[in-house]
């Protein structure tokens, strides 16, 4: 009885406040909401396709100047070609490779989706798992290659 | 449901980068035009860099018109997509502040034009070559 009371005469809840058309309502959130979100494959994945973008922005840069060392005389490319040849040099090309069969296996999904195609949650962690698997295949793949026969060149 | 966007931002319906679809499909062409080019280029590249046998081989790769040619295109759809990714990706999504944003705006097209500028004369050069 009293605890019947007790909640009848629990007071209403406070109003919702008011929303006139001139409040400022620039104070939106704006997505991608990284904070509040769950690490998830999907959102770990569209983070590094930005990442690897930005990355292989500097790389073009870096085959720009190869370009133009290239076009400007030996002496020029050999020393450029010294420096992508340190071990600095080579790790950088090694995340470049990665970045770009990275970028791309997560972009032909990416064009996949814009057709339509496996759009279902299921769908879309197996396309993710394909495109790490493959992308990782590729940059070792080629990276054996170049080390491979590198390796017995300068040997 | 709350409405989490000004009326006049709804007049408009153009979203928060102010314009529509065109965008979006342009980064899809050039992304379907690079599948090809970036793999027969990038890959090429990087085995010249570390395989090849230095200077003149570089040159007689590159003075081959084919090579030259995707080079060329793979620069163009490269930087430009490249641009346009950023623009939208790193700027539109992140960078609120007015002035930063005009500045990363700035920054991202004239160091796409310099490089795409520099490279395409480069091959060029090499390709008639000087």
């Amino acid at each position: 009885m009293i605890l019947n009371e007790f909640f009848l005469m629990a007071p209403p809840p406070p109003p919702a406040p008011a929303q006139p058309d001139a409040a400022p309502q620039t104070k939106r959130p704006l997505s991608p909401h990284l904070s509040i979100y769950k690490p998830q494959l999907t959102s770990g994945m569209s983070i590094f396709h930005k990442i690897t973008g930005v990355g292989m922005a500097g790389g073009i840069v870096v085959l720009v100047i190869w370009l133009a060392c290239l076009s400007m005389g030996k002496e020029t490319y050999d020393q450029l070609l010294a420096l992508l040849k340190s071990p600095v040099g080579l790790i950088l090309l090694f995340g470049w490779t990665w970045a770009f069969f990275y970028h791309l296996c997560c972009g032909i999904r990416h064009l996949l989706w814009a057709a339509g195609w496996s759009l279902s949650i299921k769908a879309v962690y197996i396309s993710g798992y394909i495109a790490l698997a493959i992308s990782t295949i590729l940059t070792l793949g080629l990276w054996y290659i170049i080390l491979d026969i590198g390796g017995k060149l300068w040997r | 449901m709350a409405l989490m966007r000004s009326s006049l931002g709804r007049a408009r319906g153009l979203g928060a980068s102010g314009e529509g679809t065109s965008h979006w499909f342009g980064q899809q062409i050039a992304a379907i035009a690079l599948i090809p080019l970036s793999l027969y280029v990038l890959t090429t590249f990087m085995l010249q860099v570390v395989l090849g046998n230095g200077y003149e081989s570089a040159r007689v790769w590159l003075e081959n018109p084919i090579n030259g040619i995707a080079m060329i295109l793979m620069l163009s759809v490269g930087i430009i997509h490249g641009a346009n990714g950023m623009i939208s990706g790193l700027i539109e999504d992140y960078v609120h502040h007015r002035v930063l944003h005009l500045l990363g705006l700035l920054a991202i097209k004239f160091t796409a034009a310099v490089t795409l500028m520099i490279g395409v004369l480069a091959v060029l050069k090499i390709m008639l070559g000087a």
